[in-house]
C-alpha cells in the first residue's frame, strides 16, 4: 500500500467514475448472493440488502394492488472500491451502473495522486471482478466500455471524478469565481467555494487543505457527466452515437488531466496573493486601515474615489489626515497584484503520472491496453 | 401550528414478524409504506439489524428503524413533516388542528408495526407520563411577504450572537449556522424552492415568489434551551427532552430567535460618538457602508473574514470593527422587529397551494381523528373550539 506522504507533487487523482451499462445479473446470486459468492470466489465486500419499492399500478388507481420494485448495491473488493448499482424487472437483475474508485481498488485509500497504468490496472481487476457475477459470460465486454466495436457499445462512461492539488494557495486568496459551464459560485464557505449543484452535468468544488500548516494547498475537483462530460473529452477520447445521443467510450489514461485543465482553464475570477509585505515577518503584521480599505477597493468593484467618500461621509477627517490615508492607500493598493484565477491552471500545474513497475503492467488486461493507453 | 420537518425519537416494541420479512408483512398487510430498505451497523452496545422505510404515498413520514440483536425494543427515528403529510408538499402553514391531524396520520400508519397496538402511546411524545418518546429536531417557519425583495436584502448581513460560522448565500437564500449545528436559520423564497424540488409548477412560480419563508432550525439541546419549561420538559435516560409543546411556545420561539438576529433592525439609539483617536468604529461604520453599496458583492462578515485574512488584524481588532459595522448596519436598516414578527403576523401567513399535488394526497376521516391525549399534549386549555366550516381538502369524501 502507498504512503501519500512521500509520494512528490503528481497533482491529479481520479477521485470516482461510472460506468453505465445494462447487463444481466446471474440468478444465483440474485436468489442468493453470500452462497454464490462462496461458490464462486467473488469478492463480495458485504451482504446485499435490496430496497423494495411498493408502487400502485398506474393502469389500475382504484386497485388495492401494488406493483414492488426491488433494487440494490453490490460492494466488491471494499466498500468505495466497486459498487454495482441492480435493478429487477420482470424477476430478472439487471446491473445498470458501475461505480469504480481506482485509488480505494489498488491502494485501500479514498484518493491518491494517478501512476501511470493505475486506471488500466483497476479497469482489468473491474473485469475480473465482476465477470463471475454475468448471467451470460459473453457481457463482460460490456463490463468496461469501449472493448466491442462502437455500434455494438451497450457500456459507456457516465461520470468523471476528478481532482488536483494546487500547494500555496488557499481559498480566501480566490474572488468573484465564475464558470461558463455552473454560472458564479453560490453558498460559499470560509474554507470552500462550489460552482454548480453536485446533480448538474458540470460541479466543481474548491477547498481548502492543510489550512493551518506552512504548506496550505487548495483541492480542485470537478465532476463531469452527461453532455459535459462528452464534451470535455470528446477531444482526446471516443464517443458513440446511441439512439440520437452521444456517449463517450473510451479515453487514454493522461486525457483525465488534460480535461480537468481544460475545464479550469475557463474558470472567471480573480486570485490575489497575500502581499508579501503583508505577511508576517519577524515581529508580525501591523494592521492598517489603508491596508483594509486596498482589499476593499481591489476585492470589490468599487473605485478607490468613491471609497474615499464614504469614508469622507462616515467620520469627516481632516485634510492632512486624508492626504496621509491616500499616499498610504495607494501604496498598499500598489503591493495587491491581481491575477487571473485561470492562470493558476495552466499545463504546468498538471504533473506528470509517476512511472510504474514494469512488472505490474503485467495484470492489464490487453483490450483494456489498447482502448485506453496511450497508443 | 407553524412546524414544518420534525424528528422524534423514540423506543418501540416492534412486530417481530415484521422485521423478519419487512417486505412480505408489508404486502400481506397492505400497510401504506412506499419503500423499505434493510441494512446492518454496528453501535456501541454491538451488532445492529436497521429498516428504513418511507411512509405514505406522498410522503410526510419516515421512519428508521435500528434494532440492537437481543434488545427487546428498537430505536425508533421518525422523520415527521405535518404539511406533507396532509397536502403533498409544506408550502402552507399548519394551523394547530391540522398538526393534530398529521399526528394522528402518523399514529395511524406506524401502529400496524408494534408488538402491541397499545404501543402507540409512543409513538408521539408527551401522551404519557414517564413515556421515551421526545422531539429531538423541529423547524419553525414563518411567511412574510417581500415582493420588492427589501426584507431579503435586510439579513444579508445578519449574524447571530449563538453562531460563529460565516452565513452562506444564494441567491434566493441565506443560510446562517452549519447543518451539523443545533441552531440554524434559513430565509428563503419558498416557491423558488418547490418548484426546483418539483413541488409547484414553474408556470405558478410567479404567483407565489413573493413569498419569503424564515426559519428557525432547532435541534436537541437547543430545543430545549429555547422551547423547555415546567410543562413541556421530561427527564429521558437522564437528559432533559422536549416532549410537548403549544402553539404559543413555538411562535414566541421563533420570535426570540430571530429577533435575536443583529445587523437586521432598526435600532432606535443613535450612534455613539466617537473620539479623534479611535480608527476601529469609524472603519467599523465604513466598511459597513460599502457593504451596504450595490457594487460591493461581499457581505459585511465575509469582508471582514476576508480583511482579517489578508491584514493578519487581531481577534480583538475585527471584533471592535464588527461592533461598529453591526451598529452602523441597524441604523442604517428600515426593519422594524416589531413590526415583522407581530402576532397579526403570525396569525395570518401567506400560504403557498399547489391543487394539483394536493388532488392526489386523501386520508380517510377516521385516520385523521386525534386521539384524547394528542388533543390533550398539543392544545392549549384556553384554545378556543374551531367548529369546521370547510371540509378539509386532504379527506376523502364519501
Amino acid at each position: 500500500m502507498k504512503n501519500e506522504l512521500t509520494i512528490p507533487t503528481p497533482a491529479t487523482f481520479i477521485r470516482g467514475l461510472r460506468i453505465t451499462t445494462k447487463i444481466r445479473l446471474h440468478s444465483g446470486f440474485s436468489a442468493d448472493p453470500r452462497a454464490y459468492a462462496s461458490l464462486h470466489k467473488v469478492n463480495l465486500a458485504d451482504n446485499v440488502f435490496p430496497e423494495t419499492k411498493f408502487k400502485k399500478d398506474p393502469n389500475a388507481p382504484n386497485s388495492d394492488e401494488r406493483m414492488v420494485k426491488i433494487k440494490s448495491n453490490i460492494h466488491l473488493v471494499r466498500h468505495g472500491a466497486i459498487r454495482l448499482f441492480v435493478d429487477r424487472v420482470d424477476g430478472v437483475d439487471w446491473i445498470r451502473s458501475i461505480d469504480l474508485n481506482p485509488a480505494m481498488l489498488l491502494y485501500q485509500l479514498k484518493r491518491l495522486p494517478m501512476c501511470q497504468a493505475d486506471l488500466l490496472r483497476s479497469l482489468s481487476i473491474l473485469g475480473r471482478k465482476v465477470s463471475p457475477l454475468l448471467a451470460d459470460p459473453r457481457d463482460v465486454r460490456h463490463i468496461v466500455p469501449g472493448l466491442v466495436q462502437d455500434e455494438e457499445s451497450v457500456a459507456n462512461w457516465s461520470k468523471v471524478d476528478s481532482e488536483i492539488l494546487l500547494p500555496g494557495i488557499q481559498v480566501l486568496c480566490l474572488h468573484g469565481l465564475s464558470h461558463p459551464n455552473t454560472g458564479p459560485d453560490a453558498g460559499g464557505m470560509k474554507k470552500r467555494i462550489q460552482l454548480g449543484d453536485k446533480q448538474d452535468d458540470c460541479f466543481i468544488r474548491i477547498k481548502d487543505v492543510n489550512r493551518k500548516s506552512i504548506n496550505p494547498s487548495i483541492r480542485v475537483r470537478v465532476i463531469l457527466k452527461g453532455r459535459e462530460l462528452v464534451n470535455a473529452f470528446k477531444e482526446f477520447g471516443t464517443t458513440v452515437n446511441i439512439k440520437k445521443n452521444c456517449y463517450l467510450v473510451r479515453f487514454p489514461e493522461s486525457s483525465v488531466a488534460l480535461a480537468h485543465q481544460r475545464i479550469m482553464a475557463k474558470l472567471k475570477g480573480t486570485y490575489l496573493p497575500i502581499p508579501t509585505e503583508w505577511e508576517n515577518v519577524g515581529k508580525g503584521r501591523k494592521f492598517t486601515t489603508a491596508k483594509a480599505m486596498a482589499y476593499v477597493s481591489t476585492a470589490t468593484s468599487m473605485p478607490v474615489e468613491k471609497l474615499q467618500a464614504i469614508d469622507v461621509a462616515v467620520r469627516q477627517p481632516s485634510e492632512s489626515t486624508l492626504g496621509r490615508l491616500s499616499k498610504d492607500l495607494e501604496r498598499e493598493s500598489g503591493r495587491l497584484v491581481p491575477l487571473p484565477v485561470s492562470s493558476l491552471f495552466n499545463p504546468t500545474a498538471y504533473a506528470l503520472p509517476l512511472s510504474q513497475d514494469m512488472n505490474l503492467n503485467d495484470d492489464i488486461d490487453p483490450l483494456i491496453a489498447e482502448a485506453y493507453g496511450e497508443g | 401550528m407553524p412546524v414544518d420537518r420534525t424528528t422524534i425519537q423514540t423506543r418501540l416494541r416492534i412486530n417481530p414478524e415484521f422485521l423478519r420479512d419487512p417486505s412480505a408483512f408489508i404486502h400481506r398487510h397492505n400497510i401504506a409504506i412506499r419503500t423499505s430498505k434493510p441494512s446492518r451497523g454496528h453501535c456501541k452496545h454491538g451488532p445492529t439489524t436497521n429498516l428504513s422505510l418511507d411512509v405514505l404515498t406522498y410522503k410526510g413520514i419516515k421512519a428508521k428503524l435500528r434494532k440492537v440483536n437481543g434488545d427487546p425494543l428498537t430505536g425508533v427515528t421518525i422523520h415527521f413533516n405535518p404539511g406533507v403529510c396532509l397536502y403533498g408538499h409544506n408550502g402552507s402553514v399548519p394551523s394547530l388542528s391540522e398538526f393534530l391531524d398529521a399526528l394522528a396520520i402518523l399514529v395511524t400508519n406506524l401502529t400496524p408495526l408494534l408488538s402491541d397496538p397499545n404501543d402507540k402511546v409512543d409513538l408521539v411524545p408527551g401522551l404519557r407520563s414517564g413515556g421515551v418518546a421526545y422531539w429531538d429536531y423541529l423547524e419553525i417557519q414563518f411567511h412574510r411577504e417581500d415582493p420588492d425583495g427589501i426584507l431579503f436584502a435586510g439579513f444579508r448581513h445578519a449574524r447571530h450572537p449563538g453562531l460563529r460560522n460565516l452565513a452562506r448565500h444564494w441567491p434566493e437564500s441565506i443560510v446562517i449556522g452549519d447543518p451539523k449545528s443545533k441552531l440554524q436559520f434559513e430565509i428563503y423564497r419558498k416557491a423558488v424552492e418547490m418548484v426546483a424540488h418539483g413541488k409547484l409548477p414553474k408556470e405558478q412560480l410567479a404567483d407565489h415568489r413573493h413569498v419569503l419563508r424564515l426559519e428557525v432550525r432547532l435541534k436537541s439541546a437547543k430545543l430545549v434551551e429555547y422551547l423547555g419549561n415546567e410543562r413541556n420538559v421530561e427527564e429521558i435516560d437522564g437528559k432533559l427532552r422536549l416532549v410537548r409543546f403549544y402553539p404559543q411556545d413555538v411562535i414566541g420561539r421563533h420570535r426570540d430567535c430571530f429577533g435575536g438576529m443583529m445587523g437586521v433592525y432598526q435600532s432606535p439609539a443613535p450612534l455613539e460618538a466617537v473620539g479623534p483617536k479611535n480608527q476601529l468604529i469609524p472603519l467599523g461604520r465604513f466598511l459597513a457602508r460599502t457593504t451596504l453599496d450595490p457594487l460591493t458583492s461581499m457581505p459585511f462578515h465575509e469582508l471582514l473574514e476576508r480583511i482579517k485574512f489578508y491584514t493578519g488584524a487581531s481577534s480583538e481588532t475585527i471584533s471592535n470593527i464588527r461592533n461598529a459595522g453591526m451598529a452602523m448596519l441597524s441604523h442604517q436598516s428600515t426593519l422594524s422587529k416589531d413590526d415583522l414578527f407581530s402576532d397579526d403576523a403570525y396569525q395570518m401567513q401567506y400560504s403557498i397551494r399547489n391543487e394539483g399535488r394536493e388532488k392526489m394526497v386523501r386520508h380517510d376521516f377516521m385516520d385523521t381523528i386525534p386521539s384524547s391525549l394528542i388533543f390533550g399534549a398539543y392544545t392549549p386549555p384556553d384554545h378556543p373550539d374551531e367548529p369546521l366550516t370547510q371540509w378539509p381538502s386532504y379527506l376523502s369524501t364519501r
